[in-house]
């Protein structure tokens, strides 16, 4: 790899972490809004549920994320803060669909200490002003103007120090807050400010209360006519006004999410860390408040955000676990829940660890993620294409065409499957022992090659061979009439559709017949100046059965034409290009849009846009699929067209949100495929591969496939044994008994994902971290756990162990252990030793056989000399450790002294997340402030300090928290078709369940693209004014400065999001073609 | 620490309170207790029924065709558009480019009492009219703080 790196997301965060209701698109829409992170989602709410409208990208980690209602506006705005201390005012335009920046501005203060329990964003109700609680000791305010604008911010002196929350109360003449906070005897109050506006300061609120609960950690102020605040506690919920003072104790637990149920405020829903669901009433009456109340509703995902929606549906967002979409039921269910679940939505986060195995074998990468966090940990295996799930395969050779037909017209399901060889043709058909078995269908010539098939109307079959044209009755199978090629020419291509047959003899000669009643007429012929490769009237139209165009590709002028039916009158010539010629042409449609494709014989495949009315061609993009020639025939999946392309390389081609996608299949080499949808085998394809036909089913149409293996705990390691074909994960569980948890290695098959073995870890024992390997002179595969004691009075473990476990009979046997002297971090397999992680040191193991044949651990060297060695990763002699605040270093074995000697350091004071190791020179790292950065070894230089110093050359804001890299990949990797190189990738897992893929370019294309995104910064805004430049620059306590060596691919893939319009101007400033800007675009797409 | 017995006190209250209204039959009779418990049970029913009863509704449509997914089938992922703005009005209009104040807490504090002191001079000097403003230009109320 290098150090010109391109950074991309391949699964969005999916961690939800605000989320509000309001009337935002429009005064009579209710929308739900959610923030995951670095992106907001707009959903609509309809009577078939979430709508999903828009994911928009935030350049910055969201904070604050509130709806409000200016005086004198039908709708609601959006206020957005961002954690580096940006802020931005949104407002919908129906008109044109856009979202709209009515204010924007930066809140940061050049000197103050920022919180530590989070930043905090809120908005009095009456809509005076806006509150900010930023950096310890201040109190920023956005005061609004009485048109509704905003003014310029000031600080106001906070005297509490350590503030927990901060909320407006409702009611009050002046704009009110209710701060809860903590003293320096750590006791826990809320005191009320009334915020002067004009003096710009504080003045003592209307009542206060001290002494609360010690966990106290919530407020949520009432609406009137009640108003005050309720005060969440672990112990004890309160009810807390000037006039009121109410509390009821509760079970012990954390809550940190609430929703309002209703507009009084009497009704609120709470989540606790367990995930149990409760509705806490407020009994009161009339306006003065009488009690509280809290019951337990039932249990959810760990909810970071309720909102209440509408017709008592509820979204919980979560941050632990799939968020949720549920319903409270006035009755409870079985098992004595109120709360039924509607609908689920995918969630990765937090990624702890991940593992990149080809289950199956087919040379593609999946990516297996220890998902969740408590009781909704899971695993998760992420496969990028579309997977064909094998049903049936008999062994066929040589096959040159398949094509299904039915008995009759209306027959729903599938009776033959037509498969066509070099001398003869073969028909299949499903018996009653759903077998698939030959048959005959007696008017079909099975003594030739079959070009094609097809039924057509009235219960006819229509076959075309290099001789004839035959129809054929469905029922009665008889030949009903035939056209014969005329004498001295064959049949070279030919298409059909269920009235139309086009077909090429020979010498550029084009026929065109219609199928009526038992009959074949031929309407037209025409001759045109070079042969025929490839025909296609597929249907598109209002018309199922017929066409009004025909596609036909050209040998020699590398052209495709569309003609008229029936009168074959040229509408539209399109040169390629090039001189591969076009090997099969379709004409199809992708959600009501009607699209010419064209795929050549080199693998690459050009799409148009297609004007039905006039043929006319528009906005040309060439893609390149794979290197062998594309055939291309359409497939239904839950009643949607899609476009198979077989190939070396097969794609499924599908459109999403009106564009057009390339999702890789995960077989090696197709030559043919048609649907084949029967009784036994419902929504299957038939596939022809090399030596083997085959029927599959296939997975939903998307990109990135994500199945869900929950294990009811929370899974932290996981590792993947080839040998055993398992998976070994160390998790943890919260024991029934209060605060302790129980710590688990346990082993999995990698096929069921069922637990086969597990092993307990003694008690305060965590699992750190595991490994698969073999040693030198033993080559049989252990799997090592590296432990740590966890005692509640040290403040650093100072005992833990290292296991070797093997697989013997499914059954994890602990064959040694070795106790260290602090915990075990990391294990890697170095020269046929065990290289650990303990504490401060970096310590080499050697696996050594005693004399009764079994083996220990014998500790050989180290190296001292780290703050705690978190992340270790290793090369040949080399080894790169992170530390936990001072970067990376680089150490070395020396064989012949047996020691480990540090050659270089990067002395800036990264507090690390993740290292990797690029290539001999360049490594690459990740810390806690939401950073990328690459550094390299300088071992050319002149002297001694600069060569133990290692040079940052990368510097990134990724703005996600990275806890995982592992080199591979998630596709199926084939050299490029230009430059036949394979651009290397590492994989990374992040806390908000991104996946990602850091990618090394060659340094031409890094310039290129650079270029490109320079570019298309003008073109692309950033929504709410934030600026692209300053959201990825590298930031931390320290320093900012600008990105360097790192790309923005989430930026650069957009432009093909983009206008025709805007794709131009790009072009322009480029002095690039768009064809060739889209085509190079899309190949990035393709490392993910 | 120790103001915790007066929450625990108030929780205590609470506990009795809540204890009366749910177990209004004070009886030592046994063979009535299980009828009791009934009692008690469907009384909770009604009373749960009551809480969890009538939320709000702002469009009695919504969600009314939304059946619940199949809870065996894998969670489902919502993918809507990717807003990628290329129009003008991502920058603000020029006067809600919103910065902060630069002035410090503490001149601003300064400022603000020497203005108090000076205003019911100034108010006085109003009443008499057409002084020349230059005189007040003299931070005069810091002068007579000192």
């Amino acid at each position: 790899m290098s150090v010109w790196n391109y950074v991309v997301t391949a699964h969005k965060p999916t961690n939800v972490t605000h989320s509000c209701v309001g009337n935002f698109t429009a005064p009579n829409q209710l929308n739900l809004i959610i923030a995951k992170c670095t992106r907001i989602e707009i959903h609509l709410l309809t009577p078939h549920g979430l709508q999903p409208m828009l994911d928009v990208p935030i350049y910055g980690r969201i904070a604050t994320l509130e709806l409000f209602r200016p005086h004198n506006e039908a709708q609601d705005f959006l206020f957005i803060a961002t954690q580096r201390y940006k802020f931005c005012v949104l407002q919908w335009d129906a008109e044109s669909s856009d979202l709209i920046t009515r204010a924007m501005g930066d809140v940061s203060d050049r000197i103050g200490r920022p919180t530590d329990n989070g930043q905090i964003g809120i908005i009095d109700p009456d809509c005076r002003l806006i509150g900010l609680h930023l950096y310890d000791g201040l109190f920023k305010v956005i005061p609004f103007d009485n048109k509704g604008q905003l003014k310029e911010a000031f600080n106001i002196r906070l005297e509490e120090l350590q503030v927990l929350d901060i909320k407006f109360l409702y009611g009050c003449s002046k704009p009110t807050i209710g701060v809860l906070y903590q003293d320096n005897k750590d006791a826990r109050h809320v005191k009320t400010y009334e915020v002067s506006l004009k003096d710009k300061d504080f003045v003592e609120g209307p009542w206060s209360q001290s002494n609360l609960d010690n966990g106290a950690g919530l407020l949520i102020p009432v609406p009137l006519p009640l108003g005050g605040v309720i005060i969440i506690g672990e112990e004890t919920i309160v009810y807390c006004s000037a006039t009121a003072f109410k509390a009821i104790p509760i079970r012990p637990s954390i809550i940190r999410a609430y929703g309002r149920v209703d507009a009084d405020g009497s009704r609120y829903l709470l989540s606790d860390h367990t995930g149990l669901l409760h509705l806490l009433v407020i009994i009161h009456e009339k306006e003065r408040v009488t009690g509280l109340k809290i019951e337990n509703l039932g249990e959810t995902s760990v909810a970071s955000t309720i909102s209440y929606l509408d017709n008592a549906v509820v979204y919980v967002g979560s941050s632990y676990g799939d968020s949720q979409l549920i319903k409270l039921n006035l009755q409870p269910d079985a098992k004595g829940s109120y709360v039924e679940v509607l609908d689920r939505y995918v969630n990765l986060g937090p990624i702890t660890d991940f593992c990149i195995v080809d289950l199956e074998r087919q040379g593609q990468g999946q990516v297996v993620t220890c998902s969740g966090a408590y009781k909704d940990g899971s695993l998760r295996v992420v496969r990028n294409g579309i997977g064909i799930n094998e049903q049936a395969a008999v062994e066929l050779e040589g096959i040159k065409g398949l094509w299904s037909l039915k008995s009759s017209t209306d027959d729903p399901h599938d009776t033959f499957l037509v498969v066509s060889f070099i001398t003869e043709t073969r028909f299949l058909a499903m018996n009653m022992e759903d077998e698939l078995e030959e048959t005959e269908i007696e008017g079909f010539d099975a003594q030739t090659q079959t070009l094609y098939c097809q039924n057509a109307i009235n219960d006819q079959l229509v076959q075309v061979t290099s001789n004839a044209v035959r129809l054929v009755s469905s029922t009665s199978r008889e030949l009903l009439d035939q056209w014969n090629a005329p004498a001295g020419f064959s049949v070279n291509v030919a298409t059909a559709n269920a009235s139309q047959v086009l077909l090429a003899t020979g010498g550029g000669n084009l026929v065109y017949i219609e199928i009526r009643e038992s009959k074949l007429v031929e309407v037209k012929h025409i001759q045109l100046e070079y042969e025929i490769s490839c025909l296609d009237i597929n249907p598109i139209g209002e018309n199922s059965t017929h066409s009004s165009l025909a596609a036909v590709g050209m040998w020699t002028d590398i052209s495709v034409r569309i003609f008229s039916l029936p009168g074959l009158e040229l509408f539209k010539k399109e040169n390629l290009g090039g001189e591969i010629i076009p090997r099969s042409v379709l004409l199809c449609a992708f959600e009501g849009v009607p699209y010419l494709l064209c795929a050549l014989g080199d693998g690459h495949l050009f799409s148009f846009q297609l004007n039905i009315s006039n043929g006319a061609l528009g906005d040309r993009k060439k893609v390149s699929l794979g290197t062998q020639p594309i055939s291309l025939r359409t497939f239904s999946s839950k009643d949607t067209t899609h476009v198979f392309a077989a190939s070396d390389r097969p794609t499924v081609i599908y459109s999403s949100n009106k564009k057009l996608l390339y999702s890789n299949v995960n077989l090696k080499e197709v030559s043919h495929m048609c649907p084949f949808n029967t009784a036994a085998f419902p929504d299957s394809l038939a596939i022809a591969k090399e030596g083997e036909l085959s029927i599959g089913t296939i997975d939903d149409i998307q990109k990135l496939h994500i199945r869900t293996i929950p294990l009811g705990e929370h899974a932290r390691r996981i590792c993947h044994q080839e040998k055993t074909r398992t998976f070994a994960i160390c998790t943890l569980r919260a024991a029934s008994t209060e605060d302790m948890e129980t710590h688990f290695v346990r082993l999995l098959d990698d096929q069921s994902f069922d637990i086969i073995s597990t092993y307990a870890l003694d008690a305060y024992e965590y699992g750190c971290c595991v490994l698969s390997c073999s040693f030198a002179e033993d080559s049989n595969a252990y799997y090592c756990v590296g432990t740590a004691y966890v005692l509640p009075e040290e403040n650093e473990p100072s005992k833990g162990r290292i296991l070797i476990f093997a697989v013997e009979d499914g059954k994890l046997q602990l064959l040694a252990e070795k106790e260290t002297k602090g915990a075990v971090y990391r294990l890697n397999s170095f020269n046929g030793k065990l290289l650990a992680a303990i504490n401060q040191k970096i310590q080499l193991y050697k696996w050594v056989a005693r004399e009764d044949g079994s083996h220990e651990l014998q500790s050989e060297c180290g190296h001292h000399g780290h703050i705690l060695a978190l992340y270790v990763q290793t090369r040949g002699d080399f080894i790169v450790v992170g530390d936990l605040m001072k970067s990376i270093s680089l150490l070395v074995y020396k064989h012949e002294e047996g020691a480990i000697e540090e050659l270089a350091r990067d002395y800036n004071a990264n507090w690390m997340t993740a290292v990797e190791i690029l290539d001999d020179d360049v490594y690459l790292g990740a810390e806690n402030n939401f950073n990328l950065f690459t550094v390299r070894k300088n071992s050319d230089a002149a002297t001694d300090e600069e060569r133990g110093r290692l040079e940052v050359v990368g510097e990134f804001h990724l703005g996600e928290f990275i806890n995982c890299f592992r080199h591979g990949s998630l596709v199926m990797r084939l050299p490029d078709s230009d430059t036949g190189a394979i651009i290397p990738t590492v994989i990374f897992g992040t806390v908000n369940g991104v996946i990602g893929i850091v990618a090394s370019l060659p340094h031409d294309q890094y310039l290129f693209l650079e270029k490109l995104q320079v570019n298309l910064v003008k073109v692309i805004k950033g929504v709410g004014g934030l600026s692209h430049e300053q959201w990825r620059s590298f930031n931390n306590e320290k320093k900012t400065v600008d990105a360097r060596n790192f790309l923005d691919g989430d930026l650069i893939e957009s432009f093909l999001d983009l206008s025709r319009v805007k794709m131009e101007e790009v072009s322009k400033t480029m002095g690039v073609p768009v064809e060739e800007l889209c085509k190079r675009v899309e190949e990035l797409t393709r490392l993910h | 620490m120790a103001t915790r017995p007066q929450i625990a006190a108030e929780k205590k209250k609470k506990i009795e309170i809540t204890n009366k209204t749910r177990h209004p039959y004070q009886t030592n009779n046994a063979t009535k207790l299980s009828h009791k418990v009934r009692e008690i049970e469907i009384e909770r029913e009604r009373e749960m029924g009551s809480l969890l009863g009538d939320w709000p509704s702002f469009d009695p449509h919504n969600f009314s065709q939304l059946r619940p997914a199949d809870p065996t089938a894998q969670p489902s992922k919502l993918t809507p558009v990717t807003y990628h703005p290329t129009h003008n009005r991502t920058i603000p209009p020029p006067n809600q480019v919103i910065t902060t104040e630069s002035k410090n807490i503490l001149l601003r504090q300064f400022y603000q009492k020497s203005e108090e002191q000076l205003r019911p001079k100034t108010k006085r000097a109003a009443s008499e009219s057409l002084m020349p403003e230059h005189s007040c230009k003299q931070p005069r109320g810091l002068n007579s703080d000192a």
